[in-house]
């Protein structure tokens, strides 16, 4: 008897799985074509970026800049959106204060901070209250008052009702009287001769160039000493270490690669030179966005595209400024949320522009990957996670199946994580000793078991948020810089 | 083809996979090489600059530093280079000579020639050491290189030697008139005023590119000569708002009052940033009858005219902060607020 139930039992299960046969063939073609096509596209990149970073400038010592370009530059005007800064402000602002470049200003926007972010940067410059015309060319929130430095005549600090980053920015922009705007992160720690490097495709090409990116690179287990990177170091921690190719990949790689396309859709909000007259012509940065870095990029592309502009937006492959990357999970998982969320909702915002000839090799290359990476490549690759080895346990799909997905999930992957630690070694070579490179060669190789799929549900989380409307920035918790140094130990 | 596909893809990622590490574990392999070849360059680098610098103190004897740099020409071309950026005067003589002694112009010179890309725009860079007769016609043979930053690089180096002779032909083999724009053709061009200064007004006349016409008024602007002021204000009635624009800058920069009469008319100009770039002109050159036409234009819709005209009439004296003053009085309006926020910045009221 019991053997004529399982006889039916395994009667049914052929049954079944011979109808879920087509299903699971169908599914684990998608998900390996979406990932065939993905993979090919970074390939692409890293041909790319090599070529590039071959045939571009050689990487120059700062001092060289100097003598070439300071008779030449643009007036930048660096705009450092505050909020609850209190305790690392006042050493940022001073960092920034001794960039090298010959004609700059500090702007500070405190963006009605909660603490005592506005007291401590009135003591530590002696501020004073001042007044300065400036043009309602963008909106933003009240600005109620602005003070200036006797000690530091580039420094301006502008006092304002919270309205978020976004906002913040636009009141920078405002107040702003340069040619030129650098959006930078109150925590980033830039390169001393950051703005020398980024405003050299201003200088080449000054009537198309519009904006310039550059290089951001992970600062943890570097030593910092008054705002800067004084030795580049290792990350002693595996997340920040992983995040170290993570940045390398895709600055080093992707960004250069796009630019070298002229479809690159996005520069870091922690560094980026734009022309203030085009960010004037968009409207500024757009409010109540958590990715208004690619937001404000894409909103130049379409604008330069509906006028009829010739336009460049560039990125430049030496690094410029070091950020802290999170050192726990839980942070970690809501900043990729956060990013997966920013890319999703301008995305959507300018959906007719993706595949779109109208906008050119942005709509069609640079807007085509993000829909294929951002929008289709998570929960594709999240639907091969969990259905692929499935299929292939009740054997549904053959062994190649599986060792096609897994090769393109887990084994590619190494070839463009170490690829982009080639480019890094025989163009920039910033990592100072040989048995550095032995280590981020090993993270290069290791991040891709379990680290990306990790990433890719943290994307897919933030998918889900997205489509459930969630709005706002969530607590951005870091360790910080200590005054002489992060050296973990 | 199916399963043949899925092979190529298992077989081809683990391959690339493989190559990529092998390849980077040869990269730290070289790098350990590497290191220990640039610590022996930099003892060597070291050991020129000590005798590059009792050099340049006066010490006559070459001998050691050839013996330190024999070899190395490299080094030696680099650190010349650098050293040529911070010292001025009879060190700077000193220093090119010593470039001449040890062989350091020649090697440049056949390095323009026969390097790669990026050795020949640094060559070029480096070339401007001088002297200008033995480099300028290895410089003049750069500017037909087929790079363009070659070609910039060597019109840059000729220009600090002083030794461009046509503007004309530094144009045409630079291929100004396309799209090659980099604003170091400025610092070029300034290094062409006063000698050239007549070869740039010619080019004023016959160019057409608002490139070109931008370049040379902006080395105009810079050159300290009233006589410029005629030929320059011509360029007010020019089709391109551009290069109108550009006139009046340079006006503002020579700063000579006879300019006044011919800004006050670019007041009026169709184009805002004509208007502003006017304003700015009869400010620097002092121009008091602009007064009641940059109080009109306190109140124009652009906000960068409105801004240039308060900062004009307050630099105009008393009778302009006077006009500033009613204005700001007056209760609303564009002019109201320019000239309120002008006035508290400019006399420090908060």
């Amino acid at each position: 008897m019991t053997g004529e139930i399982l006889d039916l039992v395994y009667a049914d299960v052929l049954d079944i799985l011979s109808l879920l046969q087509p299903v699971a063939v169908v599914t684990a073609w998608l998900v390996i074509c979406q990932g065939l096509a993905q993979s090919l596209i970074y390939l692409a990149q890293l041909v790319l970026a090599y070529r590039a970073l071959r045939h571009g400038p050689p990487p120059r010592a700062g001092r060289a800049l100097w003598w070439d370009y300071s008779d030449v530059v643009m007036p930048i005007a660096l705009l450092v959106p505050a909020y609850n800064e209190e305790a690392t402000i006042s050493e940022s602002i001073r960092s920034m204060l001794s960039l090298e470049y010959p004609d700059f200003e500090v702007i500070v926007i405190n963006d009605g901070s909660k603490d005592g972010t506005m007291d401590a940067l009135i003591a530590a410059f002696d501020l004073t209250p001042m007044v300065r015309p400036y043009d309602e060319a963008v909106e933003h929130r009240p600005i109620q008052s602005m003070y200036g430095s006797p000690r530091h005549g580039n420094l301006l600090v502008i006092d304002k009702e919270n309205g978020g980053k976004s906002d913040a920015l636009n009141a920078g922009i405002n107040v702003s009287r340069a040619p030129l705007f650098c959006a930078v992160d109150a925590d980033s720690l830039l390169e001393p001769d950051s703005l020398l490097r980024a405003v050299q495709p201003f200088i080449d090409d000054p009537y198309r160039v519009v904006a310039v990116g550059g290089t951001i690179r992970v600062a943890n287990g570097c030593e910092v000493r008054n705002g800067r990177v004084v030795r580049t170091g290792l990350p002693r921690r595996i997340l920040p270490l992983f995040q170290t190719i993570e940045y390398l990949r895709a600055f080093l790689m992707a960004r250069l690669a796009w630019s070298e396309l002229d479809a690159l859709t996005i520069i870091s909000g922690a560094f980026g030179i734009f022309r203030r007259s085009v960010a004037v012509e968009v409207g500024g940065y757009t409010h109540g966005t958590v990715g208004e870095d690619l937001e404000i990029i894409i909103k130049i592309h379409r604008w330069m595209h509906e006028h009829g502009q010739h336009y460049r937006i560039r990125f430049i492959p030496e690094p410029v400024c070091w950020t802290e990357a999170p050192e726990s999970l839980r942070v970690l998982a809501r900043q990729r949320m956060r990013w997966q969320r920013g890319a999703l909702e301008t995305l959507y915002r300018h959906r007719d522009m993706i595949l779109n000839r109208r906008y050119g090799r942005v709509g069609m290359l640079g807007l085509g990957n993000a829909l294929l990476t951002d929008v289709l490549g998570p929960p594709c690759e999240m639907l091969g996670y969990l259905l692929v080895p499935l299929f292939w346990a009740t054997g549904a799909l053959s062994f190649e199946f599986l060792a096609a997905y897994l090769a393109l999930t887990f084994v590619f992957g190494i070839c463009i994580s170490v690829g982009s630690l080639m480019l890094e070694e025989l163009e920039l070579r910033r990592f100072p000793r040989a048995r550095d490179l032995f280590v981020l060669t090993l993270a290069a190789i290791l991040e891709n078991f379990g680290y990306r799929q990790l990433n890719n549900i943290w994307r897919v989380g933030g998918f889900i948020q997205w489509l459930r409307g969630a709005k706002g920035w969530g607590k951005m918790t870091r360790r910080g810089f200590t005054k002489t140094e992060l050296r973990e130990t | 083809m199916g399963e043949g596909l899925l092979g190529l893809i298992w077989w081809g990622s683990l391959s690339l996979a493989l190559l990529s590490v092998l390849g980077m574990l040869t990269l730290v392999l070289r790098r350990f090489f590497l290191t220990r070849r640039e610590r022996r360059a930099a003892a060597w680098r070291e050991a020129i600059m000590r005798g590059i610098v009792r050099w340049l103190d006066g010490d006559e004897e070459l001998a050691p530093i050839e013996r330190a740099a024999e070899g190395r020409l490299e080094i030696a071309a680099d650190l010349i280079a650098e050293l040529r950026q911070v010292v001025r005067g009879e060190q700077r003589e000193r220093l090119a000579a010593l470039a001449g002694s040890l062989g350091i112009v020649e090697f440049n010179r056949r390095r323009l020639i026969t390097g790669d890309t990026r050795a020949r725009r640094l060559v070029a860079a480096r070339l401007a050491i001088g002297p200008a007769e033995h480099v300028a016609l290895a410089l003049e043979a750069a500017l037909d290189d087929p790079d363009y930053q070659v070609r910039l690089a060597a019109a840059r180096s000729l220009a600090e030697l002083r030794a461009i002779r046509s503007v004309r032909l530094l144009v045409d083999k630079l291929g100004l008139a396309a799209e090659h724009n980099s604003r170091v053709l400025y610092y070029i061009f300034r290094q062409l005023v006063p000698a050239l200064n007549g070869q740039l007004v010619a080019l004023l006349q016959a160019e057409r590119s608002v490139v070109i016409k931008g370049l040379a008024l902006d080395a105009l602007g810079q050159s300290g000569d009233g006589t410029l002021v005629e030929p320059i204000s011509r360029l007010l009635d020019d089709l391109s708002p551009e290069v109108r624009a550009k006139a009046l800058r340079a006006l503002a920069d020579l700063g000579y009052p006879e300019a006044g009469p011919r800004a006050l008319r670019a007041l009026a100009d169709p184009a805002w940033w004509v208007r502003t770039q006017a304003a700015v002109c009869v400010g620097r050159v002092g121009f008091l009858p602009a007064l009641p036409k940059l109080a009109e234009l306190l109140a124009d819709e652009q906000w960068w005219v409105r801004f240039r005209a308060a900062e004009a009439l307050y630099a105009l004296g008393e009778k302009g902060r006077a006009m500033l003053k009613a204005a700001a009085a007056a209760t609303g309006g564009r002019a109201a607020r320019v000239s309120e926020l002008l006035l508290a910045e400019k006399e420090g009221a908060a």
